[in-house]
C-alpha cells in the first residue's frame, strides 16, 4: 500500500545531491538493518535451541545415571550381605547347632561347658547380626554423607583384618550435595573394589579434601601398581571416569609398576552459601 | 502489479488458513489482508478523477484500519504480559488522537497523515521488536520459523522502517526534487512492499502446514 504517495507531496526541479543519496542509504540500511535483526533473531534461537535440548539430554544421561549408581550401591550391599551371612553368622550358627547337638543327658560338666560355649557363639553371632544391621543401615548413611558412607566402608574392609587403612578426612562441615555424593561414593566403592582385585596391597590410605569449591578423594594403595602409558583402563577405571566426568570433576591415575597406585578424584563442590 | 500479485497471493492464503489460524487473532491480519486488497484493486481500477480527488482519503482510510489492526493484534499477542497489555492500548490511543489532530487539523484529509503515521511505524517497530526480543529470551525450545507471529513481525519491522525513513524524507525538497533518488526509493519500497506481504504469507501458510502450537513463547510474553 500507499505505493504512490511521493507524488501527492511537493517536488519540481530535478538536481542530484548528496543529501538524496545519503537519504537514500538511511533507507537501505534500515532495510538492511531490519533484516539482519531478524535474521541474528532466527540463529541465535536455533542456537539457543540446540543448547537446551543438549541440557535436557545431559540432564537425561545424568538422571539415568543416578538410577544406575543408586541400584549399584543397593547390589553392592546386598552382595556384602550375602558373603557376610554365609561366612560369619552361618558359620556361628552352624557351630551353635553342632555344640548343642553334642550336649548328651548325663554328663552335666560336658554338658555346661557345651552350653557356655554356645552362649558364647550366639553371642557373637548378635554381634555379627549387629554389624550386618549397620551395613544395611550404611545404605541409607550415602544420604548422611560422603565422610559416613566411606567410614562404613572402611569399617568392614578393617574386618577382614588383611588391610591396614588410614583415612584423613580434612573436611570439617561439608555441604550437601546428594547426587553428588552418591556418585562420589559408588566411584570409591569402585576404586576399592578395583584395588582388592588388582593391587595385591597391604596398606590403604584415603584422603578428602574440601576446599570451599573442590572436593578431592584420594585412594592410594602399596600394590604392584601398572604403567599408566600403556592402554590399561579396564572396566573399572572407565566407569570411575564416566561418572567423574558427569560430576564436571577429573580423575587422575599416577602408578608405576612396584609403585602402588593412586586414584585422585577431583569434583566441583560448591558450599551452599556459593 | 507485483505489489498487487502478492497481496493478492497473501490475502488468498489468509483465506485458506482461517480456519486453521490458531491462535483465532491471527485472522485480523488476514481481514486487514482483505480490506488492503479491496482498498488497492478499487484505487487501481477506479476513474482517473475519482483517483485524483480520492486516493488520500482512501490511504488514510486504510491507514486507519491498518493501524488500529495492529494494535489489536499485538495486544493479543502479548496478552499473558502485564506491562505491554497496558502499554499497547495507551500507544494506540495515542496515535489515533494525533492521527485525529493531523487529519482533522493541520494537514487536512487531503494529505496523507505523514508524522503520526511515522509515530505509529516507531510504535510498531517497537511491538515487533519486543515480540522478536521475547523469542530470542524464551526458556524454552522454541521454532520461530513455525511461528506465524515471527513472521509478522518480521514483515512489520521491515515495512515499518522502510516507510519511516520515506515518510520522513518525502517532505525534503532536497530529496523531492531528484527523480532518480525517488525512483531508487519507490524500488526500495516495493521490495519492502514485496518482503512485507511475502512474510505475512509465509506466516500464513506455517497455519496450516505445520499446524499450530503455541503462539508466544508465554513464560517470557
Amino acid at each position: 500500500m500507499y505505493r504512490t504517495l511521493y507524488h501527492f507531496f511537493p517536488g519540481e526541479a530535478i538536481s542530484r545531491s548528496v543529501q538524496s543519496s545519503l537519504i537514500l542509504f538511511a533507507g537501505l540500511l534500515m532495510l538492511l538493518l531490519g533484516v539482519a535483526y531478524i535474521v541474528f533473531v532466527f540463529l541465535a534461537r536455533r542456537k539457543q535451541n540446540r543448547l537446551i535440548l543438549d541440557n535436557a539430554l545431559a540432564k537425561e544421561q545424568f538422571e539415568k545415571e543416578l538410577i544406575t549408581t543408586e541400584f549399584e550401591v543397593q547390589e553392592q550391599t546386598r552382595k556384602k550381605l550375602a558373603t557376610e551371612l554365609h561366612d560369619n553368622i552361618g558359620q556361628l550358627l552352624s557351630l551353635t547347632h553342632v555344640t548343642l547337638a553334642s550336649v548328651t543327658p548325663g554328663k552335666e560338666e560336658k554338658t555346661l561347658m557345651k552350653v557356655a560355649s554356645a552362649t558364647e557363639l550366639v553371642g557373637r553371632s548378635i554381634q555379627e547380626l549387629r554389624q550386618l544391621s549397620r551395613l544395611i543401615h550404611g545404605e541409607q548413611l550415602v544420604r548422611q554423607g560422603i565422610v559416613a558412607s566411606i567410614e562404613q566402608e572402611i569399617t568392614w574392609l578393617e574386618r577382614t583384618g588383611q588391610y591396614s587403612i588410614h583415612f584423613k578426612n580434612r573436611t570439617k562441615t561439608l555441604a550437601a550435595h546428594p547426587e553428588t555424593e552418591l556418585f562420589l561414593y559408588r566411584v570409591f566403592q569402585e576404586a576399592i573394589s578395583n584395588l582388592l582385585r588388582h593391587s595385591g596391597a597391604d596398606q590403604i590410605d584415603i584422603a578428602l579434601d574440601w576446599d570451599e569449591d573442590l572436593l578431592q578423594l584420594t585412594v592410594s594403595d602399596n600394590g604392584k601398581g601398572f604403567d599408566t602409558s600403556k592402554d590399561s583402563r579396564g572396566l573399572g577405571l572407565q566407569s570411575m571416569q564416566k561418572r567423574i566426568s558427569m560430576l564436571s570433576g577429573t580423575m587422575q591415575i599416577r602408578s608405576a609398576p612396584g609403585q602402588g597406585t593412586s586414584l585422585i578424584f577431583s569434583i566441583p563442590f560448591l558450599s551452599p552459601n556459593n | 502489479m507485483l505489489i498487487l500479485f502478492v497481496e493478492w497471493l497473501a490475502f488468498l492464503t489468509g483465506l485458506v488458513a482461517w480456519k486453521s489460524a490458531r491462535p483465532v487473532y491471527l485472522r485480523i491480519i488476514v481481514a486487514l489482508l482483505g480490506f488492503t486488497v479491496l482498498a488497492e484493486n478499487f484505487e487501481e481500477w477506479s476513474a482517473p478523477a475519482f483517483k485524483a480527488r480520492n486516493r488520500m482519503l482512501l490511504y488514510n482510510l486504510h491507514s486507519l484500519v491498518e493501524i488500529t489492526a495492529w494494535f489489536v493484534f499485538y495486544r493479543f499477542v502479548f496478552a499473558e504480559n502485564r506491562t505491554m497489555r497496558r502499554v499497547i492500548p495507551i500507544l494506540a490511543a495515542m496515535v489515533l488522537v494525533f492521527t485525529a489532530i493531523e487529519v482533522l487539523g493541520y494537514r487536512g484529509a487531503n494529505r496523507f497523515h505523514a508524522d503520526s503515521y511515522r509515530f505509529y511505524s516507531v510504535c510498531v517497530i517497537f511491538l515487533s521488536i519486543r515480540y522478536l526480543f521475547t523469542v530470542l529470551n524464551a526458556g524454552h525450545v522454541y521454532y520461530p520459523s513455525r511461528e506465524p507471529v515471527f513472521w509478522f513481525a518480521a514483515g512489520s519491522i521491515i515495512f515499518h522502517l522502510v516507510f519511516f525513513v520515506h515518510l520522513t524524507v518525502i517532505n525534503i525538497p532536497e530529496f523531492t526534487k531528484d527523480m532518480e533518488s525517488i525512483h531508487t526509493f519507490v524500488l526500495l519500497l516495493t521490495i519492502a512492499n514485496i518482503a512485507y506481504y511475502l512474510l505475512l504469507c509465509t506466516g500464513l501458510c506455517t497455519t496450516f502446514f505445520l499446524g499450530r502450537r503455541s503462539a508466544v513463547p508465554s513464560s517470557q510474553a
